[in-house]
Formats: C-alpha cells, structure tokens, sequence
C-alpha cells in the first residue's frame, strides 16, 4: 500500500518536471525562432528599400534566392499603404512580376472572410484598373463587412467606371451597404465619375436618388441645382427629398428658394420643413427671413425650434427679428431665446 | 556632412527615409518615438528633422513645440510626416511650427525634393 503511495507520487513529480522541461523547450524554440524571423524580416526590408529607392534593379532582386518567400510578399504588401509616386509603380511591377496580383484576384473568391478582405484591401492599394472588376464582384458577397470593404477599396481606385456598380449597390436590399460607405466612395472618385452618377437617377432606387443628391450637393454646383428641384418638387421618397433640399442648401442658388419655401407649408411632412429651415439659413437669403420668423409661432414645435436655430443663422437681419420674438409673449419666444443663447454660447468671449 | 533626425514609430517607412536621404549623402539619425526624438535633436543638433505625428511618448507636434522653445534649435526646419491629412490637422502642424508637412503614403523623391528646398531656404 504504502510502495503504491510512494511509486504515484514519483510519477506524479515525474510528469510535472517533464511538462516543465516540454514548456520551456517550446519557449526556447519559438524565441528562437521570432529572432530568426526578425532577423529575416529586416534583411527583407532592407532589401525592398534598396528596391524602392532605385538602388536595385528588379533584374537584381529577382536573382536574389532569399526573396522566394512568403515573407518578402507580404513586407511587400504592407509597404504599398505607404509610398506612392515612383516607388508605389516600382513596387506594383515588382508584385506583379511575381503574380501577386493574380494571387490577389484568386482570393476574392475564397472561403475565408479574411482572407477576402486581405485581397481587397491589398487590390485598392495597387490602385490598377485590373483591380476593378474583383472588387466589384465582392459588392456582392455575402458578408456586409467584406462588401464594405470593397466599396472603400472601389473608393480608393478612383474609377468612375466603377460608379454604376456602387449606384446598384447602395439599392440592393438583399446584401445592403452602407450608405455613407458608398457616399465617401463616390466622392473620392470626384468629378470624373458625375455623369455616372447623375445617370442614377435614371435608372435607380430610393437609395441611389438619395445619394446622388447627397453628392451633387456636396460637389456644390450650381449647374445641379434644376436636377435637385426636380428632385424635391416630383420624388416620391421623403428621404430623397430630405437630402435634395439639404444638397440645394449646400449650392446655395437663389433659384431654389422658391420650391424649397413651398416645401415649409403646414401640410408638409415634419423632417422635410425642418431641413428646409436649415437649407434657407444656408442659402441665406435676406428676403426669406420673415418667412423663417414666422414658423417659431409653429403649431408644430420641432418646426418652431429648427425655425428659430435657422435665423440665428442667417445674420444680422435673422439676430435681430430673433431679439424681437425673445422679447414678446408669442408662442416662439421661448425657441428665439434658446437660440440666441446657443448663438452666446458660440461666440468668442470678448476679452 | 549635414545631419538629419528622422522619426517614426514605422519600421518599414523609418527605413525608407534613412535610405533616401543616406543615398543622397545625409548623415541620418533614426529614432522610433518621440522621447529619443528630442533627445537626439538636443545631442547632435541636425540641420533637419523629419517627424511622424503619432509617436509613442510624444507627438510630432509636441516634438516641435519642444524645439522651438529651444533657443539652440528653434530655428531647426521640421518636416512633419504623417498619416493625418485633414486640413485641421495640416493647420496644426504649421501652428506649432512645423516647415513643412507631408502626408503618408508619401513619395520618397518628393521627401527628398522637399528636404533639399528646406535645407536651401536656412542657407
């Protein structure tokens, strides 16, 4: 009994010094091997910085052995974020020598979600036309992450041929987008890509007429500002108008005062009188003033608040009518003194 | 040889710079964060400093407030190197004091252009 006692406990102790022993051999091997591993990487970079600063031929660093690994693709990759002008075309000719590129493409349509998302990432930061038409398919993946992903990716190419596919996307309610997503997109590819848009409202669903506003007014030319009426007097989205009357605010054309002040009458819905009262303040018109200090006696009281937050927007003339309600017994006082003091609250202390 | 101080908490573009600019014949001094970036600058003296505003310890920015309250380095050009690229961000840079400022991804050529003309400008 007690020898039994004795021969377990023995083996007890034996299998902790053993699992002690497995432990710190593991530890040692894999210190060793993160050294090795640095100690490769910065050889790697030295030579990729040799690469980039026209040090090196890529006849030469092709003849190298030590580039054959997975290593030097992916200090290649990493690298590619960050320079531009010559060194990003050495570097993209450089990847595309060895079928990165290719490889990239292939992993679009892989499995792995990360995997996916690499490949895009990596295919906006080579920003060549081939990128395109990959990133486009994956607007239809079936994770949002990775369809977001696309869209930012599609954003960073700059191509405005890329603008039907991300219109299309934005109104595809079985894999839906973000929409500021697409919106941020669109406006990195700029001007180039305006017709595309414009096209949209053609063609397009609820969300694709609300960012086309959205972008035509953040382009903020006058020359849009008849599309963007047409759009607030005869769409049938709110939404879409909503963001049409901000986008005129934005222009800032005298030309659509008019419709956007049809757009303040009682029977109109909520949001679109208060973002109109925020469009007029925009636009600033002297003459609309009135018209905005007669909405604080509103029978609705988001109306009356977003009224007067407009006046106090609008100048001196909007200041004064403002002083004028804050100091009677109307309704709307309450809603001018309120936004006087946030207009207080605003200015610089005088000092 | 004329001295220049680079910092960047980024192994890859630390060494990128350091090669341009040894390759046109500066004499670089790279350091990865801030602390040994004033800690440098007050040593040796460059006659340049390329700086990443986000570092560990202290900023790029706060770097440069560090050395124009140095009277032995207030006149030093800074070149602020960054990710940041908003135009609040480019004001900021310059308020404090900054020559120049680039925003990452950056050119190394046109680094080097810009370092040679803020060179010129303290002849």
């Amino acid at each position: 009994m007690r020898l039994a006692l004795v021969v377990s406990v023995l083996l007890l102790l034996i299998s902790i010094f053993a699992m002690l022993v497995t432990t710190v051999i593991i530890r040692l091997v894999r210190t060793k091997t993160e050294a090795r591993s640095a100690v490769q990487e910065a050889k790697l970079r030295g030579l990729l910085v040799r690469f980039l600063s026209e040090d090196l031929s890529l006849f030469e660093l092709q003849e190298l052995k030590r580039i054959d690994s997975s290593q030097f693709d992916e200090i290649s990759e990493a690298m590619l974020s960050k320079v531009k002008g010559r060194a990003k075309d050495i570097l993209v000719s450089f990847l595309y020598s060895r079928g990165a590129i290719d490889k990239a493409i292939e992993r679009t349509r892989k499995l792995g979600c990360l995997g996916r998302c690499k490949a895009a990432a990596f295919l906006g930061n080579v920003g060549i036309p081939e990128a395109r038409e990959p990133l486009e398919s994956m607007l239809r993946d079936r994770r949002q992450d990775v369809r977001t992903l696309a869209i930012r990716c599609l954003g960073q190419l700059g191509s405005p041929e890329s603008v039907p596919a991300l219109l299309s996307a934005v109104d595809d309610h079985r894999r839906p987008v973000p929409f500021g997503a697409v919106l941020v997109a669109l406006m990195r590819i700029g001007s180039q890509g305006k017709g595309s848009v414009k096209a949209g409202l053609e063609f397009g669903g609820t969300r694709c007429r609300a960012v086309t506003a959205e972008i035509l007014g953040m382009e903020g030319s006058t020359e849009d500002t008849t599309v963007l009426i047409s759009l607030l007097e005869n769409d049938p989205s709110l939404e879409v108008k909503l963001r049409s009357a901000r986008a005129l605010g934005r222009i800032g054309s005298p030309k659509a005062i008019r419709p956007l002040s049809e757009c303040l009458e009682s029977h109109k819905p909520t949001a679109l009188r208060i973002v109109t009262c925020g469009a007029l303040a925009a636009i600033g018109d002297r003459d609309t003033v009135q018209e905005i200090i007669t909405l604080l006696n509103d029978e609705d009281y988001q109306v009356a608040r977003a009224a007067a937050k407009a006046a106090s927007q609008m100048g001196p003339a909007g200041i004064e009518q403002l002083n004028l309600i804050a100091a009677s017994n109307s309704r709307g006082a309450a809603f001018a003194k309120e936004a006087l003091a946030r207009l207080a609250a605003k200015a610089p202390s005088a000092s | 040889m004329t001295t220049i101080l680079v910092a960047d908490d980024d192994p890859d573009i630390l060494e990128l710079v350091d090669y341009k600019l040894s390759q046109s014949g500066y004499a670089v001094i790279a350091v990865s964060d801030g602390r040994q970036a004033i800690e440098h600058a007050r040593k040796h003296h460059p006659a340049l400093m390329i700086l990443d505003v986000t570092m560990p310890f202290h900023s790029g920015i706060e770097v440069t407030l560090e050395m124009r309250t140095d009277p032995d380095l207030k006149n030093t050009p800074i070149i602020l190197l960054t990710a940041k690229s908003m135009e609040q961000d480019t004001e900021r840079g310059f308020a404090a004091g900054a020559t120049d400022y680039m925003t990452k991804p950056f050119s190394p050529r046109e680094l080097l252009s810009r370092v040679q003309a803020a060179l010129g400008r303290t002849v």
